[in-house]
């Protein structure tokens, strides 16, 4: 029996998806739950697997175009089994004698290439977008069949970047799209819907710095290196968890105080960032966290995490330390209420006492949603981590 | 103001322009001794005897050519032929004689006449004694149409037909002859050709003439409860139209809906959308949408009859649908 590839849902929010690359040949023999496809999302490159055993008899969306999701984008037939007349390659239908399976071919063939679609619109609609210079390929309609409405122009409020500047000859004019387009969207909402407010702490790190030595030299037979970085989410996620209102989700007019602590951490791409999601960091060990994050970060520089590895962050920690940045103020990575970013260590000159001394300094740099966090809240935070970085083993206490 | 029905109302536009002028009469089928199949010449004939009532034989194209001979020789005759379907066999004497008489003798002859003509559904006549013509009477030039909907608009649209110096087909919708309403005591007139806003609205413009308008209005009340504000307009003429009125309602809401009786393909609603279109089209936020009668003959069968005419619940579907 034949079996029909389709596009898969790889998150709730995929509506499509693009064919990155056939991993079968036609007539390849493939195994259910063998790699059969490559398919990108805005977010990420996941594989699929074949769905049924057998061979696949029939590609039909090739590599490179974007579907809808629960399209049939291929046909895996059983061994031995013949293509049904209907999923024929073409050649084979065009020498078909008889008139009616011809036409039935056409049929459909007309309905497959995806038409650019012509832009349905009131005549009012089209008079207001004319009046206002509106583009009416921006604008949603929401009247009958998606007709865009007088409504729909009057609502719409074009992006403060106005008309396009005219490109000349050496400048470099690129659409926004997938990961790119996303990541605009998500940032600007974050920023024009929370209020967002940065304190700085200057931590010294010596003392963490000496424990990651000594942890590695333990570890050292296992084969396991921890970072700083690894160090920093474990404490993180420590203090995170005993200050619950900074690991929350706020959606409209809810806030959500998450019982488990899932550390998003900012990874940057060639050409964007993602933020991987270490989940129920709290309660890993140290070595766990560090090989996950070691994972998460390979996966995501090859553009292969998959959907649930990128959802479900109560947290995020972002660092720019490594490209001499002392301090910064992040972006809230919504519906998350906080961030923190970590700048670079430096040794500086320190007074201790009476005495002037040279000590390994990092900021800290804590965005917080001041409409759900108050500055006393976010500051305790801070002042819990600044003691955990500076005495890690009060990490007891916790 | 007294209160009356439609048919009373027409009753007392026609006596009193028979008492106004004696140059008015009434002829047709049963008018006389019977007063009428639907009771409009009621007491006519005892009032103004058999000279200025005139009862006719079966013969509309008789009736009609008599009419025309009449008021080009100085009469103000009021026909009546018993159902619109009929006009069918006075349609060379109108639209050939009546309408054409002023232009081809230079200006030099008027043809002073009305013919009333009852038409619509909703009393189970079937086929031949139900239909709405009134497109056939539209599409003439030198004809007027008038079409009241309420005792007020009929009286007042009866009495300027009679003092008309071209002949107009006044159309009694039949279904809307007992509905009453209050008609002024003294003497009034509605001038042929404006249009009337029966419900001011913002959102949807309904176009409506006859019983069409009473449903449009109950449809109105109904999508007011939905949010939706509906304009109901009663052209009450459909030749000459009002179209300043009908183009001001829809610019100011920019969607209409056309509902009518009459079959859909070539009645009045394709003319009404053809020049708001070609006239408001930049105004426009929806399709102009006309909810008609069915293309069919008209069922005998009461219940198979209600449907193929526009109901307030179609009316309130389809308007619904435009937003």
């Amino acid at each position: 029996m034949a079996t029909e590839v389709v596009m898969p849902k790889l998150g709730l929010t995929m509506t499509e998806g693009t064919i990155n690359k056939w991993l079968k040949q036609v007539g390849e023999e493939v195994k259910k739950g063998e790699p059969l496809l490559e398919v990108s999302t805005d977010k990420v490159v996941t594989e699929v697997e074949a769905p049924a055993p057998g061979v696949l008899a029939k590609i039909i969306v090739p590599e490179g175009e974007t579907v809808e999701v629960a399209k049939v984008i291929g046909i895996i037939t059983a061994l031995g089994e013949e293509l049904p007349d209907i999923l024929a390659p073409e050649t084979e239908t065009k020498s078909e004698p008889k008139a009616p399976k011809i036409q039935e071919f056409e049929r459909t063939m007309i309905q497959a290439p995806p038409a650019k679609e012509r832009i349905k619109a009131s005549p009012k609609a089209k008079k207001l977008a004319r009046e206002k210079g509106l583009d009416l390929s921006q604008i949603k309609g929401t009247g009958p069949g998606g007709r865009i409405v007088a409504r729909d122009v009057e609502n719409f409020t074009p992006p403060a970047t106005g008309p396009l500047p005219p490109v000349t000859a050496g400048d470099e004019s690129v659409e926004l799209q997938g990961m790119r387009k996303v990541i605009a969207e998500r940032m600007s909402k974050s920023f024009s819907e929370k209020p967002h407010v940065t304190l700085n702490s200057r931590v010294d790190v010596s003392a963490l710095q000496k424990l990651r030595n000594k942890i590695n030299e333990h570890l050292e037979s296992k084969g396991i290196k921890v970072t700083f970085n690894d160090l920093l989410l474990k404490v993180t996620a420590a203090a995170l968890a005993h200050h619950r209102d900074l690991n929350a989700i706020v959606e409209g007019n809810r806030l959500v105080k998450r019982g488990a602590v899932n550390l998003g951490l900012a990874v940057a791409l060639d050409d964007g960032l993602v933020v991987p999601v270490i989940k129920n960091a709290d309660r890993l060990p140290l070595a766990d966290i560090a090989s996950l994050t070691k994972e998460l970060i390979e996966k995501a520089r090859a553009g292969r995490l998959k959907p649930d590895e990128l959802q479900g962050g109560t947290f995020t920690l972002t660092n720019l330390g490594m490209y001499g940045i002392e301090n910064f103020t992040p972006i809230i990575n919504p519906p998350e209420v906080a961030i923190l970013g970590v700048g670079q260590i430096l040794k500086v000159p320190v007074v201790e006492g009476e005495e002037i001394a040279i000590k390994p300094m990092m900021y800290l740099s804590l965005s917080f949603d001041h409409r759900v966090i108050d500055g006393a809240q976010a500051a305790v935070f801070l002042k819990t981590l600044k003691e955990l970085i500076e005495e890690p083993r009060l990490i007891w206490l916790l | 103001m007294a209160q009356m029905k439609l048919v009373e109302a027409l009753n007392s536009a026609l006596r009193e322009e028979m008492e106004r002028d004696e140059r008015v009469f009434v002829l047709g089928e049963d008018v006389g001794l019977y007063g009428g199949i639907f009771g409009v010449t009621q007491g006519l004939y005892k009032q103004f005897g058999p000279e200025r009532v005139i009862d006719t034989p079966i013969s509309e194209a008789a009736i009609a050519g008599a009419a025309v001979g009449a008021a080009v020789t100085g009469m103000r005759p009021v026909a009546e032929i018993m159902f619109i379907d009929f006009i069918t066999i006075a349609m060379d004497q109108l639209v050939n004689q009546a309408a054409k008489m002023c232009y081809m003798f230079g200006g030099n002859v008027s043809v002073p006449m009305v013919i009333r003509v009852p038409a619509g559904t909703g009393r189970s006549a079937a086929a031949q004694h139900s239909q709405s013509l009134e497109a056939w009477l539209m599409h003439i030039p030198g004809l007027k149409v008038v079409c009241p909907s309420t005792p007020y608009d009929a009286k007042g649209l009866l009495k300027s037909a009679i003092r008309d110096d071209n002949p107009v087909v006044f159309i009694e919708n039949k279904i809307t002859y007992n509905l009453s309403g209050e008609v002024p005591d003294e003497d009034y007139t509605i001038p042929i050709g404006k249009a009337d806003i029966k419900r001011e609205g913002q959102d949807v413009t309904l176009l409506a003439t006859g019983n069409m308008v009473h449903y449009s209005l109950k449809a109105a009340d109904e999508l007011q409860q939905e949010g939706i504000s509906c304009e109901v307009i009663d052209p009450r003429t459909l030749r000459p139209i009002d179209y300043e009125t009908i183009i001001n309602s829809v610019v100011k809401t920019s969607r209409l809906a056309i509902v009518q009786e009459a079959c859909r393909t070539a009645g009045p609603g394709c003319e009404f959308a053809a020049t708001v279109q070609e006239r408001a089209f930049d105004y426009l936020d929806a399709p102009i949408i006309q909810i008609a009668g069915m293309d069919v003959p008209i069922p005998f069968n009461p219940k198979l009859e209600k449907t193929v005419v526009p109901s307030v619940e179609q009316i309130v579907r389809e308007v619904k649908a435009l937003f």
